[in-house]
């Protein structure tokens, strides 16, 4: 592998703002450049790892929805309607979707916010 | 492109001024004074849907005279579905202000687009520190009782105002329960979008199996929380951005107050992430006879937290459609993993 990848590309272009150019800064734009370095790492997390997350999250959702659909989005839509036509009201069916969501969650946050984990 | 870039700079500085006088003229005219000089014009931070400008004036002749620190508020260019316009917050700041609310006072509203280019008010600037970061950080191991107590209870005063009100008669009283209005408002909103979330339908599910039966109506202020009041060394100095006042339970505005999302860096202060729950409640209770149990704070928490989740799209969507390209909007949107999460922990199989 000799070319850098989108997210290794990201990760020191971040380094290099945050080390370099922020010091040189005037104060006011501190905080627009620290949200240019959280949208830089974000993007950078998601590069990484958006594909197993998504391969995971259409597992999980195939378990709950008892089928597997085309897509991700529309494995999402046929679970959004059958929760909200309350096909998973029930305590334990409850449980185990509830339990199945925050493993997905769980891996959306690793990209999005990692120390929001909580 | 030659003639315009040697003529524009010029044209420019004479509308600025232009503008400058017209609105030197409106508050000439409004606080009767001889002579108007508007020292300094800055536009204050914060506010993602509003412009706020401090104006520093030397006021002469008139009820007003002498140095003066006020506020004017303008509609931005792109506004959130739910928000009110300027006429429509000044008549509530009116309302709030005359209720014993601690406000900034307003002044007056200027309908007439000639003279700012948009609808704008002018209120009294009011100092204090409003960074919810900065006062969670500073909120001491037991969080700020007195704080705390203070915001329950100018809540509580706000929520003395119940319908109907002529002043406020542009805001629409629910036919119904308000919890299964919101679901049905936030459902509606959901159909919208290309993609779904079953966490937020989770959530939302879980909100109308468990609907309170009864509640009553009030104003609400509807961004109660940190980040949204000025505070100083003596407390509670203000509580600012109304746009999102209307008629609903007074649980809803607890409820946002005291969301897992609206703590800061403080997640254990209960009270916005600056002071404790019995405090904030106490402070309530002083003002207002009405008893909250912890089933109904739990409730309002639940739907506070997909409400933020509903706005964290809507912001996202405010960038992607080009309405209003921001960075701050656009990782608004990536909170909602975060908001997924305090819902889904809310709602699961150890929530009360």
């Amino acid at each position: 592998m000799t070319q850098p990848h989108a997210h290794e590309l990201l990760e020191i272009a971040r380094q290099t703002l945050l080390e370099q150019v922020l010091p040189a800064l005037p104060g006011e734009l501190r905080y627009p450049t620290l949200m240019i370095a959280n949208a830089m790492a974000i993007a950078a997390r998601e590069n990484r790892l958006d594909a197993v997350v998504g391969l995971q999250e259409q597992a999980h959702l195939a378990a709950l929805n008892d089928t597997t659909a085309p897509s991700l989005q529309q494995a999402r839509s046929q679970l959004a309607r059958a929760i909200r036509q309350g096909r998973h009201d029930a305590p334990h069916s409850a449980h185990v979707l509830v339990e199945t969501l925050r493993h997905v969650t769980l891996d959306r946050l690793a990209i999005s916010n990692p120390k929001a984990v909580r | 492109m030659s003639s315009s870039s040697t003529t524009c700079p010029a044209g420019d500085a004479l509308a600025v001024s232009a503008d400058e006088q017209r609105l030197v003229d409106f508050i000439r005219e409004q606080a009767t004074a001889t002579r108007v000089v508007m020292q300094t014009r800055k536009r204050l931070s914060g506010g993602a849907i509003q412009e706020n400008w401090l104006l520093e004036l030397l006021i002469e002749g008139g009820p007003w005279a002498g140095a003066r620190r006020w506020v004017l508020r303008s509609d931005a260019l792109s506004a959130l579905p739910a928000s009110l316009d300027r006429t429509q917050e000044f008549a509530v700041l009116q309302v709030a202000y005359q209720a014993g609310v601690k406000v900034p006072r307003p002044l007056w509203l200027c309908r007439d687009t000639q003279i700012h280019g948009r609808v704008f008010f002018l209120m009294e600037y009011v100092p204090g520190a409003a960074a919810g970061r900065l006062l969670s950080a500073g909120a001491g191991a037991q969080g700020q009782a007195r704080l705390a107590e203070q915001l329950g209870a100018n809540l509580a005063r706000l929520h003395q105002i119940r319908p109907p009100s002529a002043a406020l008669d542009f805001l629409p009283v629910p036919q119904r329960s308000p919890a299964l209005a919101t679901v049905d408002a936030y459902r509606r909103y959901l159909d919208t979008l290309d993609d779904a979330y079953p966490a937020l339908e989770w959530g939302l599910r879980w909100c109308e199996l468990h609907a309170p039966r009864d509640s009553r109506l009030c104003l609400l202020h509807r961004d109660y929380r940190t980040g949204n009041y000025l505070a100083s060394e003596q407390g509670l100095e203000a509580v600012l951005d109304w746009e999102f006042t209307g008629w609903g339970d007074p649980c809803e505005d607890l409820g946002w107050f005291t969301a897992p999302c609206w703590r800061f860096t403080r997640p254990d202060l209960e009270a916005g992430g600056i002071g404790q729950l019995a405090d904030f409640l106490r402070g309530y209770h002083q003002v207002s006879p009405l008893w909250i149990e912890p089933h109904q704070l739990h409730y309002w928490q639940v739907m506070a937290t997909l409400r933020w989740a509903v706005i964290a799209l809507q912001q996202g969507q405010r960038h992607l459609s080009g309405e209003e390209p921001s960075l701050e909007l656009a990782l608004t949107a990536c909170l909602l993993p975060e908001l997924e999460l305090d819902i889904l922990n809310m709602t699961g199989a150890d929530a009360p």
